[in-house]
């Protein structure tokens, strides 16, 4: 009975969709959601980390996760409008938060409390059965773990949901670690 | 009869029978499978299903010759295109051979599944001399005395895999 339950055992996920695939991330890796407003562009070497936006009298580092996704799976928006996750540094891993921390710790007029991570505003919290979710084949596992996928779910014959880490794939986009399959 | 003789007898009977079996043993089962208009051979039991008709979906931080995830009643199946590794394109299928695997979910692009054949193991010409890197192959056959067919060895292909995601 009890495995029974673990099997059957559901948990909020962000859907954010795209044309041909969708991902999806566990809610409690962001604190909550913003329209993006007053975006400036800073100078960053860093792809993909090279703006900035006024949230409650801070500037927060942002983090184009929207781009990212379609660059590095080949896959298109199906809206232009897009939202901000404000992720608490303070909840990232170990290994993730002295990584964050140094790189927000470079730039004294950014905030060293939130990160921003730009979303498309296609997205939406939804509940997933734990048993619906399947690990990556064997083969590959490990190799896609390390780059923040660690699965996925067929919702449907054509239609295919990654599960991803958020705070691995920014650690892997500040390492420059993206993968070859970039377009950028 | 003397009980030596029911006792040679007895022998006699099991060392057929062994005989027998050794005979079925020894006759392996290829599927013949065609790949961009190139004929190969995989043994019967690597295979576990034909599947077609269905779409590929795209995954990053894998070699080129991972095509991506296959959806197979749910689950997701990683997917491997020869011809990417022996002629460098892309073939254009979505017929996949599902493989029989315990230790992962893996399967082959072809194009097309053109016949089952049942041969003595001897029939198998074994590759004796392997280039290091590029053996993908354990030997050939030739189920009709004519065209020589090569026999895919699935383990390697596995091998190459985990050398190249390490380079990745």
């Amino acid at each position: 009975m009890e495995d029974y339950d673990v099997l059957s055992e559901e948990q909020d996920f962000l859907i954010l969709s795209y044309e041909e695939i969708d991902f999806f991330v566990n809610r409690d890796q962001f604190s909550s959601s913003t329209s993006l407003d007053d975006v400036k562009k800073i100078k960053s070497s860093i792809s993909y980390i090279n703006q900035a936006f006024k949230y409650n009298g801070q500037n927060i580092l942002l983090f184009d996760c929207d781009r990212f996704l379609q660059d590095l799976y080949n896959c298109s928006n199906t809206t232009s409008s897009r939202l901000c996750l404000l992720m608490k540094i303070h909840n990232f891993s170990d290994v993730g938060k002295p990584l964050v921390k140094r790189l927000l710790g470079a730039n004294h007029s950014i905030s060293d409390e939130w990160l921003g991570l730009i979303i498309s505003s296609n997205s939406e919290i939804s509940k997933i059965s734990i048993n619906e979710i399947y690990l990556s084949p064997l083969g590959v596992r490990e190799k896609l773990n390390n780059h923040g996928l660690y699965g996925c779910r067929f919702p449907s014959t054509e239609k295919i949901q990654f599960f991803i880490d958020l705070e691995m794939i920014l650690n892997n986009v500040i390492k420059g670690n993206i993968g070859e399959n970039i377009n950028c | 009869m003397l009980n030596k003789g029911l006792l040679e007898k007895i022998t006699e009977s099991h060392n057929k029978k062994k005989t027998k079996e050794e005979i079925v043993i020894r006759l392996n089962r290829y599927m013949i499978i065609e790949i961009n208009k190139k004929k190969y051979a995989i043994h019967a039991q690597d295979v576990r299903e034909i599947i077609s008709g269905i779409s590929i979906f795209f995954v990053p931080f894998t070699p080129p010759y991972i095509r991506g995830f296959i959806n197979r009643h749910g689950e997701p199946y990683s997917v491997i295109d020869l011809t990417v590794i022996f002629e460098r394109e892309k073939l254009d299928s979505s017929t996949f051979l599902i493989l029989s695997r315990e230790d992962d979910q893996l399967a082959l692009l072809i194009s097309d599944v053109l016949e089952i054949v049942k041969l003595p193991e001897s029939d198998l010409h074994r590759i004796t001399s392997k280039q290091e890197g590029e053996n993908y192959f354990f030997g050939s056959i030739s189920p009709k005395g004519k065209e020589e067919i090569f026999v895919l060895d699935v383990e390697q292909f596995l091998t190459k895999l985990e050398a190249d995601l390490g380079g990745l």
